[in-house]
């Protein structure tokens, strides 16, 4: 319930009515103090002003081109950030990131983690037929041919290039699955080699190794 | 029914125990469906790694292992909600002609050409749909249903209260097919009762496990967090153990309760638990790999206990 | 005899004149055969134009006229009614489209557009020269308005046509007039009590011997064109006998059965014998069978035991009652949007959560609660209560709710947020919008004044989840606060769904009975959003209302009177002309075959015995000229009157070259 408070005598922002603000001595021993001089640089000066330089008139296009749609009719509604995982414990707003977008602040993703866990309630949400979790797809996709991916994509990459799979198993698990009559793990069979070297060709193909940085034969 | 399944990478190289109870419970001995084996499958690929990156390299690679099912007259079951997204996705995408054309120049370098599955022949013509892309979930509960379920169960699980994990790409995005309604799904609550538990309800059920996209393996923190959340809610529904179709959230379920030092609950997968349902012993099922101790549910089961 | 031809080329400002080269179209027209004047004008349909296309008849003694400009739908009737004037039968003209068919679709091609405008007059040029003149027919019109919907739009279109001496027939599918409005406790924005506005009206409609009301009744049949419908109405079975009930309630009070109140929204109780609120016009009772226990079981029948003047008459029939009108009003408004049972925002399954129009039965004084509002949980006044707008409106997801928005939403909830606080001075209210339309006369200024009003608090963020305390039943919202950067959760005892307007139940079977179209939004579509927004491609049939599109009530009362005017001047002249470029049968070469009345939309062609046999002659009031009956006759024995088979490939031939234009 809230009430609008009354105003009191004496100054606007004299809570106590003593005409002026005072030093106060609070409970806990701690005085009111002017702001330091380096907290004042830091918070008031530094703050800057978004000038437009930052702004890439392509990058709603380029987003659109890798598969992430239109994002200029999202309505800033934020139902996408309430349903959000990622939202509700990290200071990075699903509506906020779109709002980036829409102003072509492609410069600021190269800031932001990937964390989207690509769980898609955003889009089942959203009233105007957004797909957030595609866009940020889409923004992947733009950033590692912009500069390269991210380590930890590298060495999943790495993995399934060369066993085929994202892990591979212990020998208890492998003692479990002869035991069991369960079809030898692919990296077991023989014949797994020819599955390798198909995956090679078609990585190869589509440039995928190269894009992943995992080219043998690129200069690094 | 014919099944091929595909089992991913989580569960034939963590969790085999997984494959083995679904093997079982259709195969056979209990359902009594015919069980196809595939060779060559890679990884289906998983959505963080490469669709995020290059949807059209996880096009060709799921193409791959589409046409490996795709002469078998057979339906691809998948035992995980990501390979389930990832393959239906794929086979709905490769229905464009221009996009299918280019998947299938690059595929021809393997020697390997996606059709689909043969639907009718017309004279001397061909047709053909897309490759059948199944969860275990919805295979179970449409192709058999809870009737035929129930009656092979030989070790229910009265009493015992379960919390279900859906998951993520079990119901959404809505615009790939949409199997169970994504605001208010029932087929594995349904399932979990055919094995004679009870499904409890608690708030936020749909919400997601914090492990998908690349999160558990950059900052399982954040994975942790979210999870917590979910933990908290069906701790205080009063739920004994988590039930789950897909093997990645039960591996976050799994490592975050032990991470975050909570009383855990045993997390199961739908085939294990109807497994042990129907009478498989529980060392066939590889349930030691589970982090948390999955012996209280055991100790719930009915008809002759472990 | 050789004709004599002008021909008008306009530069339509820069529309025409800026792609293609009017004056070389009009030097290359002059040169055609039978052509005996060609002239280029800036705007041939202003004065200036017009007088220059009758000065060039009368000097020339032009028999025939072409004007190359827009398309006819704009000014064909213009220029038909210049060349009559100056003495040219009316059908003796034709148009060139060198708009929309060739400079607005060639911007950039300007020489071809010139070269293909060129071949258009000259393909315009054969045609005009092989045209017959017609003569339109004329025939009396029935001076009587059926007004389909007995809401505000409906009473005040039977009004306006009193008041212009029209008689009216007043069609309502409920027990009373009154519709929607009847149901709100207050308006915006100027806090008018409804029914106190609308009361009058009502009992003005009742007693106005031009007006004619069929209350409890539905529109079944429409046949007919314009100035002559033939409708068939049903009117239902009340097994009340109008006549004689005398509206005293004394069969209500008696009567067993209790069935959740429509007009409360199911919020209140009525009996099955009732009247749907206490100012009901006419105020006769009505049973609803489905709810009666004699009907049900064959016991009770206590309201016609006590009934003093014996009005119940359980063995009443429907009936059906055939008129004759000229022209169709449609005022059916609008259903307020389902919200999704199970959906996220838990409407069906908390308790707590209820749409603003049951908000508003209950915070009208003769609502269920007395003007009380009382939470459903536990019936204790709410102290905290949210609104979620856009329920239903701007979703562009195909199986959730519509695209639109529903226009009067933000403006309901400013007035119910503002009643709440003037019933009680402690509530608080948070209302979560996207954005506020407040955009009429007042609104802006009644939006200023409920934020300006302590306790009332705009939240912009669409909830994300709402989920309830099992014990309290009080909600709690989850959303993210845009303008804050921050996700909040706020508890409120009651939550209300601002629900969007959607057409009312039954809109597609009475789109089908009139031959109407629908926009893609569902509602009535007008023929032009700008300038003709209360009529409908079908001639003689009005739409105004909600039944058009949802607005407040400013706007509905103006559309009805402005389909009121636009009936009162189809019929006021006591006749219509009916366009004599209709079908007609040669019935040398007919056989009676009967096809053409198996592809006919409009029922037009019959099939008759004549000393020669069965033969098809044509309706000519039904007949739209569509032409269908003539391209399926397997004899090529009819023909349409200006656009015949020798008019039409004469034209096409002079396309290709292959016509005697010269040059």
């Amino acid at each position: 319930m809230t009430k609008h408070p009354e105003p009191v005598d004496g100054e606007a922002g004299d809570k106590h009515g003593d005409g002026g603000t005072k030093m106060e001595k609070k409970p806990d021993g701690a005085v009111d103090e002017k702001l330091p001089d380096e907290t004042v640089e830091k918070l008031i000066i530094e703050e800057s002003v978004l000038t437009g330089k930052e702004h890439d008139p392509n990058f709603v296009d380029e987003i659109v081109r890798h598969g992430g749609k239109d994002v200029q009719t999202c309505l800033q509604c934020g139902n996408c950030t309430g349903v959000c995982p990622v939202s509700l414990k990290t200071p990075y707003k699903t509506r906020n990131l779109i709002k980036l977008c829409q102003y072509g602040y492609k410069r600021i993703f190269f800031t932001i983690p990937w964390i989207c866990a690509g769980c898609y309630r955003c889009y089942e949400h959203c009233p105007a037929d957004i797909n957030p979790a595609e866009v940020f797809t889409a923004i992947r996709h733009i950033l590692v041919r912009d500069k390269g991916a991210p380590a930890f994509l590298r060495e999943m990459v790495n993995i399934l290039m060369k066993y085929g799979q994202n892990n591979v198993p212990s020998d208890d698990i492998r003692r479990f699955r002869e035991t069991e009559g369960l079809p030898p793990l692919w990296p077991d069979e023989k014949e797994y080699d020819a599955v390798i070297r198909e995956l090679k060709l078609l990585f190869d193909a589509t440039g995928y190794d190269r894009l992943m940085g995992l080219r043998k034969d690129d200069a690094k | 029914m014919r099944y091929a399944i595909y089992a991913g990478c989580t569960i034939p190289n963590r969790f085999p125990g997984i494959e083995n109870a679904t093997r079982i419970i259709l195969g056979p001995e209990k359902l009594g469906a015919e069980l196809v084996d595939i060779k060559g499958f890679t990884c289906c690929p998983a959505l963080p790694t490469v669709y995020s990156t290059d949807r059209f390299t996880w096009l060709v690679m799921a193409a791959r292992n589409l046409t490996l099912v795709q002469d078998e007259d057979a339906d691809l079951v998948t035992l995980c909600n990501g390979c389930f997204s990832s393959l239906l996705k794929a086979a709905e995408e490769l229905q464009n002609v221009v996009k299918g054309n280019r998947v299938n120049e690059v595929l021809s370098k393997v020697g390997r050409q996606y059709r689909g599955r043969l639907a009718r022949v017309e004279g001397h013509r061909n047709f053909y749909e897309p490759v059948h892309v199944r969860h275990i979930i919805e295979t179970l509960h449409k192709d058999f249903g809870k009737d035929a379920i129930s009656a092979k169960v030989t070790h229910p699980f009265s009493g015992l209260r379960v919390a279900v994990h859906y998951g993520c790409h079990y119901l959404r995005p809505t615009m790939h097919t949409a199997i169970d309604d994504p605001s208010a799904p029932v087929m594995l609550d349904s399932l979990v009762e055919a094995t004679g538990a009870e499904s409890v309800n608690f708030a936020d059920k749909l919400s997601c496990c914090g492990a998908g996209g690349g999160i558990r393996f950059q900052v399982p923190k954040l994975a942790n967090a979210i999870t917590k959340d979910k933990y908290s809610a069906m701790h205080a529904a009063g739920a004994e153990c988590i039930v789950t179709g897909c093997p990645y959230c039960l591996f976050q379920f799994d490592h975050a309760q032990k991470e975050l030092k909570v009383k855990p609950l045993p997390v199961l997968h739908i085939s294990e638990l109807m497994a042990l349902a129907m009478g498989v012993p529980a060392d066939r099922l590889g349930l030691d790999w589970h982090l948390v101790k999955v012996e209280p549910v055991l100790r719930k089961m009915g008809g002759g206990g472990k | 005899m050789a004709s004599r031809i002008g021909v008008f080329v306009c530069h339509c400002g820069s529309n025409i004149g800026g792609v293609v080269d009017c004056p070389a179209v009009a030097g290359y027209a002059s040169g055609l055969k039978d052509v005996v004047v060609a002239k280029a004008n800036m705007y041939t349909c202003s004065t200036a134009g017009q007088e220059e296309i009758k000065k060039a008849i009368r000097e020339n003694k032009l028999d025939r006229v072409v004007v190359a400009s827009c398309s006819p739908r704009l000014h064909e009737p213009t220029f038909r009614r210049v060349v009559e004037e100056a003495g040219i039968n009316p059908f003796l003209l034709h148009m060139v489209n060198l708009r929309e068919q060739c400079s607005w679709v060639h911007m950039k091609e300007k020489e071809a557009a010139t070269e293909k405008a060129k071949a258009l007059v000259r393909m315009g040029v054969a045609r005009v020269r092989r045209l017959d003149p017609l003569k339109v027919l004329e025939e009396p019109a029935e001076r009587r308005v059926l007004v389909v919907g007995g809401g505000i739009a409906g009473i005040q279109a039977a009004l306006d046509l009193a008041a212009l001496g029209i008689e009216s027939v007043l069609v309502e599918r409920n027990p009373s007039i009154g519709g929607r409005m009847a149901q709100l406790d207050k308006t915006f924005p100027t806090g008018d009590c409804a029914i106190c506005v609308l009361a009058p009206k009502m009992v003005e409609a009742l007693h106005q011997p031009l007006i004619t009301l069929l209350t409890y009744s539905e529109l079944n049949e429409v046949g007919g064109h314009a100035g002559n419908f033939d409708v068939v109405i049903e009117r239902k079975a009340r097994y009340v006998d109008e006549a004689k009930c005398m509206g005293c309630g004394a069969c209500a009070e008696k009567c067993p059965a209790k069935v959740p109140n429509e007009f409360d929204q199911g919020k209140g109780l009525r009996k099955a014998i009732y009247v749907p609120f206490a100012q009901a016009a006419p105020l006769k009772y009505t049973i609803d069978a489905a709810s009666c226990i004699h009907f049900k079981t064959g016991k009770c029948g206590l309201c016609a035991k006590v009934c003093p003047v014996g009005a119940v008459d359980f063995e009443q029939k429907p009936r059906e009652l055939k008129l004759r009108v000229g022209a169709i009003i449609v005022a059916t408004g609008f259903d307020p949007y389902k919200p999704h049972v199970h959906g996220y925002l838990g409407y069906g399954e908390h308790v707590n959560v209820i749409t603003a129009l049951e908000l508003e039965r209950l915070i009208s004084a003769s609502g269920p609660t007395g003007g009380h509002v009382r939470k459903p949980s536990d019936g204790k006044v709410p102290r905290s209560v949210a609104f979620i707008q856009c329920v239903g409106s701007r979703n562009r997801k195909a199986i959730v709710g519509n695209a639109y928005c529903s226009r009067v939403c933000c403006m309901y909830t400013m007035k119910l947020a503002q009643l709440l606080k003037e019933h009680y001075s402690d509530i608080s209210t948070s209302i979560y919008y996207i954005d506020i339309r407040a955009f009429g006369k007042g609104f802006e200024e009644f939006y200023h004044k409920v934020r300006s009003m302590s306790g009332v608090e705009y939240i912009r963020g669409r909830p994300a989840r709402v989920t309830e305390d099992p014990e309290t039943h009080s909600l709690t919202i989850r959303a993210e606060e845009t303008l804050l950067n921050k996700i909040t959760e706020r508890e409120y005892d009651l939550v209300v769904l601002s629900t969007a307007l959607v057409p009312a139940e039954g809109a597609d079977r009475l789109q089908r009975i009139l031959g109407i179209s629908r926009s893609s939004d569902g509602f009535f579509q007008e023929v032009h959003p700008k300038l003709r927004p209360v009529e409908t491609a079908r001639d003689g049939i009005f739409i105004c209302g909600c039944a058009q599109g949802p607005k407040d009530i400013p706007d509905t009362v103006a559309q009805a009177k402005a389909a009121a005017s636009g009936a009162a001047g189809l019929l006021m002249k006591g006749k219509v002309t009916i366009d004599p470029q209709t079908a007609s049968v040669n019935e040398e070469l007919c056989e009676g075959c009967g096809l053409c009345t198996t592809v006919c939309p409009y029922g037009a062609p019959r099939i008759v015995d004549t000393p020669a046999g069965k033969r098809a002659r044509i309706i000519e009031a039904l007949c739209h000229g569509c032409g269908t009956c003539a391209a399926a006759c397997p004899r090529r024995a009819i023909s349409c009157r200006g656009f015949t088979d020798e008019q039409v490939s004469g034209e096409a031939d002079e396309a290709f070259g292959h016509g005697e234009a010269g040059k």
